[in-house]
């Protein structure tokens, strides 16, 4: 008779004791008051995001460079490029990609975003974290991290503005 | 889908920042906050962990719930990130292994023979890993029907979802952890 009855009439949940209201309460102010400790910044103003854009901009035009061919073949050309050619070029190129030659490729909203991080590298705070993107080496920074780092922080790819992003 | 106007209004009023976003976030922790528990506690298993990882839940809503863009019911997103932020928690450092249970999350009756031998975590075990595979708005069903006892009227409202599917989902669900159970307890 029991095979008539599915297998989980016979698993039965236990009910669990659950924390009474003031619980979620404190919760709640717990998370309020951490967010305003540390000022939640959009991702795509965090140093380290642009970086990442600027790296995936280096590349395309590295290949645009060493191939001429055009986009839909640039991914193509970049599986072919080897780790040791890509920084190779970077390292003798990084100072062509100016603000100059990002503007090309992004609109005008980021650009202003972009202008405005810069605009305030000047103060104390701001320099802390210029420091510490220094530090960072752009040869760890590949597109695998990036994407595991918007999975981290629940971002959907298809729910990102290009024209905020532009990669 | 339809959109919750609960839901809705808390989205609403937590896009207009300052102290409106913070009242809407204490309206969303009081609505969620106790199913979202019971469901990080039944892969966490015990209170201390389910007391960490829910924090962590609740500070990636706050972070992202400006972008949110009703896509899906607002507790499938969150039910989403508290399963995320669950297994990775307890993936890290292996704490799996570590877990202190507070008590049995399930009960096994006599009559399967299936159930004869196998202890209660082993069954949980399983049965975690069969929701998993869930398709996860089959998974969010199953978790408020099975585990939270809600009706189906309850549900609907919470997941903007008529009855009827529901009804369905739960069935669909049902029949297809039967089947992972038996594949896995007859091995």
């Amino acid at each position: 008779m029991s095979e008539e009855k599915n297998i989980l009439d016979f698993i039965q949940p236990v009910q669990q004791d659950k924390p009474d209201a003031a619980y979620f309460e404190q919760l709640a102010n717990q998370v309020i008051n951490d967010s305003k400790k540390t000022k939640i910044v959009p991702l795509y103003q965090r140093p380290l995001m642009w970086i990442g854009a600027a790296a995936v901009i280096a590349l395309i035009f590295v290949a645009s460079n060493m191939y001429g061919q055009k986009e839909e073949s640039i991914q193509l050309a970049l599986s072919e490029l080897s780790q040791a050619e890509i920084t190779s070029y970077i390292e003798n190129n990084i100072e062509d990609f100016d603000l100059t030659s990002i503007e090309d490729v992004v609109s005008a909203d980021a650009m202003e975003d972009l202008e405005d991080d810069l605009a305030i590298e000047n103060t104390t705070e701001t320099v802390q974290e210029i420091e510490k993107v220094e530090e960072i080496n752009l040869e760890n920074i590949d597109s695998k991290e990036i994407l595991e780092y918007f999975e981290e922080e629940l971002i959907e790819l298809e729910d990102i503005d290009e024209s905020e992003l532009f990669i | 889908m339809q959109k919750h106007p609960e839901d809705q209004h808390i989205i609403d009023l937590f896009s207009k920042g300052g102290n409106s976003a913070e009242k809407a976030f204490r309206i969303l922790v009081s609505k969620y906050g106790e199913i979202l528990y019971g469901q990080i506690r039944r892969i966490a298993k015990n209170h201390e962990f389910t007391n960490d990882i829910l924090q962590n839940v609740f500070v990636k809503v706050y972070q992202n719930l400006a972008s949110f863009k009703g896509e899906s019911a607002l507790y499938t997103w969150m039910y989403r990130i508290a399963r995320n932020e669950s297994l990775n928690f307890l993936d890290k450092e292996n704490r799996r292994q570590t877990v202190d249970l507070d008590e049995p999350i399930l009960e096994i009756t006599a009559g399967h023979h299936l159930l004869e031998d196998i202890s209660g975590d082993r069954i949980s075990e399983l049965l975690e890993q069969a929701i998993n595979q869930l398709p996860e708005k089959q998974a969010v069903v199953f978790q408020l029907k099975y585990f939270e006892d809600f009706k189906y009227s309850e549900i609907s409202e919470k997941l903007g979802t008529s009855e009827g599917a529901l009804k369905a989902s739960f069935h669909i669900a049902r029949q297809k952890i039967e089947a992972y159970l038996k594949e896995q307890l007859n091995h």
